[in-house]
């Protein structure tokens, strides 16, 4: 009975489960080849027109350009605030390193309308204009968090004995941290890198807080959502959809490969975390 | 020996942390070329020795000299020792070869010859083909030659060795100890070797210091140390050992007259081992090893004790019998099989007055 179960009913509950996932994305991706201005089932001639028409959308590739550029300066911000914490953290063990741990994610917990509020304040009140870097500052808010608890986490699977061995062969500190320390860090640094790019992209709620009038992609779809579906949005969704999704299984795949590298390292030393 | 620097030197060094003493005034001269070692259970301060000699844990007094340098108040990266970590510490993210050559590109050595420095080590570490392998492609015996090579490969004064055979299982550990032991040999390298290990260090070692409590208790060659032990405490961490409460009758230049449960007998005078002298009266200690004790006729001149058998195991080869003498002296005895006691267990056994160590009574194990 049990085994008839495990045969049968657990794949089909995953399955199933699988279809209620994608299902959706899939209708998304097929609307885009529906030849006209709206979209309804059933598709009865099919077009690449719309896949055709957004790629050359000025509008579009604006706000994906912008987006970009927010995406980049926001992750760059999140790196270089977040790795010295990481490190200064990595110094602390028991409590005080709980309650930094505490306050340095906390920003993660803070619901984003209230964030992009107070932050909006702030930004009015302090006399900055919103617009692309008011938008980048608000991501690298958010970002910070992951990039701190990411590398800590790496930081933590490094053995003491890996430095102290460098600096026993002739190592000063500074090729320590440049030739030991960050090539180590190298796997956390690119998927902490890659989280927040997609972090940043994906927000809407603080780009529409903190935006100007150049929109980023998300603030323009919603704009043109106001004025209804057409199968166009469901061809530039699909392609941004197949886009980070790319990017996220490449990723995934470069950590998971340099962590499988590591492993008989990691656990040679009785160190079972890694990041 | 000719008048030659010694590698390493340490003159009353001690390392506090807060009220304790981790190395307590040790002075310990390595000559040139020997392979030392430190011996001693976990916290005896052997570990923080090592490190304070390689720099990692600055000392609280004291002056540590290298190669005939005062290094007491220099950096890790400045000392000409180079160390092997037990988890091997090799670099991830480096090939084997940029991980020999690290210590060599440190010293700004030219690249040709440092390609060729990481070849000859690749060689005598006997892993000529594993040079573009990451450490983490390689065997735990494999990544603790590697990191023996590169420990070697910027030539150092001396090697400190942490424990390294420690994270190994045992086949592999003893192959590991003949290996290197060949490799010091061969390259006439000083190593200083860390372990808590009695076998291993017997086994490779010139000399064995043996620590207890961050002190020194016996700095002496291994078969010196398991013969002659200066204390109770070293004739029990190296081999098994019967200690026999006695005291001592009389003392003369060639013997000394001890009373055991309540016969006197002669000892020479050179079986006192212990540094501390005793004098006639003083209650003394009587360590003899399991090996050393015998049954059946004694012959002239030996050591004869009574007492009752409470347990046996037969090892095949030999047997080990728990004995306890008439005074209450629990006596280990290891002997061939044959020669079995009588039915109720009392027996009589000896042992040679050279075999014995007279240790003095106030050191405890």
């Amino acid at each position: 009975m049990i085994k008839l179960i495990g045969r049968i009913a657990l794949p089909t509950y995953f399955w199933i489960f699988v279809a209620w996932l994608f299902l959706p994305l899939a209708v998304m991706a097929a609307m885009g080849f529906r030849d006209s201005n709206f979209v309804a089932f059933p598709i009865q001639s099919w077009t690449t027109d719309w896949y055709r028409s957004v790629l050359t959308d000025r509008e579009m590739s604006a706000s994906l350009w912008v987006s970009l550029q927010v995406a980049l300066i926001s992750t760059a911000m999140g790196l270089v605030i977040g790795t010295p914490m990481a490190f200064m953290v990595a110094r602390f063990t028991g409590a005080i390193r709980a309650l930094l741990i505490a306050v340095i994610v906390l920003p993660a917990f803070i619901p984003i309308v209230v964030a992009s509020i107070s932050l909006r304040m702030f930004i009015g009140n302090f006399g900055f204009s919103t617009g692309i870097m008011a938008v980048a500052f608000g991501h690298a808010v958010s970002s910070v968090p992951f990039v701190v608890v990411m590398l800590l986490t790496r930081l933590n699977s490094m053995s003491t004995n890996l430095t102290d061995a460098a600096r026993d062969l002739g190592a000063d500190d500074f090729i320590v941290f440049f030739r030991i320390v960050l090539p180590y860090l190298a796997p956390a640094l690119f998927g902490a890198f890659m989280f927040c790019m997609l972090l940043s992209f994906e927000d809407f709620t603080r780009s529409f807080f903190l935006g100007s009038f150049d929109p980023t992609f998300p603030v323009l779809l919603f704009a043109k959502l106001r004025f209804g579906f057409d199968p166009g949005l469901a061809a530039i969704s699909t392609l941004v959809l197949i886009v980070t999704i790319a990017l996220g299984l490449y990723a995934e795949r470069f950590s998971r490969r340099r962590k499988l590298g590591n492993q008989g390292q990691v656990t040679a030393i009785g160190d079972n975390g890694n990041g | 020996m000719a008048e030659t620097t010694p590698a390493i030197e340490t003159r009353n060094v001690i390392k506090s942390f807060g009220s304790v003493r981790a190395i307590d005034d040790v002075s310990l001269t390595v000559e040139s070329g020997i392979f030392l070692t430190l011996l001693g259970p976990s916290g005896c301060g052997k570990s923080t020795l090592l490190r304070s000699i390689a720099g990692f844990s600055p000392v609280t007094s004291g002056t540590i000299m290298v190669g005939g340098r005062d290094v007491t108040h220099q950096p890790p990266h400045l000392r000409p020792v180079n160390m092997v970590f037990q988890d091997y510490a090799l670099f991830p993210h480096m090939s084997v070869r940029r991980n020999i050559g690290f210590g060599c590109e440190m010293k700004a050595m030219p690249k040709p010859e440092i390609e060729k420095r990481v070849d000859a080590m690749l060689d005598l570490i006997r892993l000529p083909a594993v040079g573009h392998r990451e450490p983490g492609e390689l065997s735990g015996g494999q990544r603790q030659r590697v990191a023996l090579a590169r420990a070697l490969a910027p030539d150092p004064v001396s090697l400190l060795l942490d424990e390294p055979l420690g994270a190994l299982d045992l086949k592999l550990r003893i192959e590991l100890q003949h290996e290197l032991k060949s490799i010091q040999r061969s390259t006439g390298k000083t190593f200083v070797f860390v372990t808590h290990d009695q076998d291993e260090a017997m086994s490779m070692s010139d000399l064995v210091a043996v620590m207890k409590d961050g002190r020194i208790e016996q700095l002496d060659t291994p078969q010196a140390i398991y013969a002659r032990p200066a204390t109770a405490f070293v004739a029990g961490f190296v081999g098994a050992a019967n200690l026999i409460p006695a005291r001592l009758a009389q003392l003369d230049a060639d013997n000394a007259l001890i009373t055991v449960e309540g016969r006197d007998w002669q000892v020479p005078a050179s079986r006192i081992t212990t540094s501390h002298m005793p004098s006639a009266g003083d209650a003394i200690t009587l360590m003899i090893r399991p090996e050393d004790v015998a049954l059946g006729q004694a012959p002239e001149g030996a050591l004869t004790l009574t007492g009752k058998v409470a347990d046996q195991t037969f090892l095949g080869g030999r047997i080990h019998m728990g004995c306890e003498t008439a005074g209450g002296t629990k006596i280990m005895i290891e002997t061939r099989p044959g020669g079995m006691p009588d039915a109720d267990g009392a027996i009589d056994f000896h042992f040679r007055p050279d075999a014995v160590a007279i240790l003095s009574h106030s050191e405890k194990a």
